[in-house]
């Protein structure tokens, strides 16, 4: 699947994160990216883009947040049918090795240091896109 | 566990901390002043973030403190339009910065032996407040970036009395 043709949402409570983030995922050809402040917002409308038959086909979430954290959100995906296999990829500043296991553990895919380039964000997203082929050629 | 000591090895990932949370957030080094070490050291500015270095018990306060022009000026990089005055999402985008700091002196700090947990940042503001958090010995990092100045504090916390 092109950039172009991808749907991804970001999941934070900081809004200056949130664009950050856009205007890399944008600088990188994505220009569908919707945005959600929690991870009961990012489910709400995870559901409701199931429902109107266009889903996301990414998502990037930071670990803590109001409400639902990143921890619990990748639990509620990784649960749900629909979500099995979204890739999710966890965007926080912990840094240690603790964090990110636990991150790979609870079923994501990759994991971003905050802060990050444009260019670390490009090489998860190729190791993604990459995931993506590997997995429909499978099917 | 080792007990956080004011010494050069903190300096140094302070100054790393910061230089590489900046450089990779707005695609600019601040150039680091000199160091001062006190017991009456007190960041000065008119907005900070502010959060409990904490490993068995609290031991230190971080402050990252920034006076309006700096921050106004580097959060209207972000958002791409102008941030005359400290609002909600100035204060946000302070918050965030002291978060994505501690975190890597977090790091630097645990890769050497010592055990700070998590830590959620305030933020308050007002014009030209200092802050004496904890009133301990204190490390004082400022900064110069081309937006202007800005300033990094650590103040060691006593420890309380069991009784």
């Amino acid at each position: 699947m092109t950039a172009e043709a991808q749907k991804i949402l970001i999941v934070d409570d900081y809004e200056m994160v949130r664009i950050m983030l856009k205007r890399c995922l944008n600088q990188l050809g994505y220009a569908n990216v919707e945005e959600a402040v929690d991870g009961q917002q990012a489910l709400e409308k995870l559901q409701s883009a199931t429902e109107a038959n266009s889903p996301f086909s990414m998502i990037f979430s930071d670990l803590n947040m109001p409400r639902m954290n990143g921890f619990e959100l990748l639990s509620a995906c990784r649960k749900a049918p629909a979500y099995q296999r979204l890739p999710f990829v966890i965007i926080s500043a912990e840094a240690e090795s603790d964090y990110i296991s636990q991150a790979l553990q609870h079923g994501a895919n990759d994991y971003i240091i905050k802060p990050f380039s444009t260019q670390t964000l490009q090489k998860k997203l190729e190791r993604i896109n990459d995931l993506l082929k590997r997995s429909a050629a499978s099917r | 566990m080792k007990a956080l000591l004011l010494d050069d090895a903190l300096s140094a990932t302070v100054i790393r901390g910061v230089c590489k949370s900046f450089s990779e957030l707005f695609a600019s080094p601040p150039t680091p002043g000199e160091i001062c070490h006190s017991g009456s050291a007190a960041a000065r500015g008119d907005v900070s973030g502010i959060l409990g270095m904490i490993q068995e018990r609290p031991e230190a306060s971080l402050v990252l403190s920034f006076p309006k022009d700096t921050i106004c000026a580097l959060i209207s990089r972000i958002y791409g339009r102008p941030f005359p005055e400290i609002d909600r999402s100035v204060r946000e985008g302070v918050g965030e910065l002291t978060n994505v700091l501690y975190a890597a002196i977090k790091k630097d700090l645990n890769d050497r032996g010592h055990e700070f947990k998590m830590s959620i940042p305030s933020v308050i503001s007002g014009q030209d407040f200092s802050v004496a958090a904890g009133g301990g010995e204190t490390l004082l990092v400022p900064f110069m970036l081309k937006e202007g100045p800005f300033c990094v504090e650590i103040t060691l916390l006593p420890a309380q009395d069991p009784r």
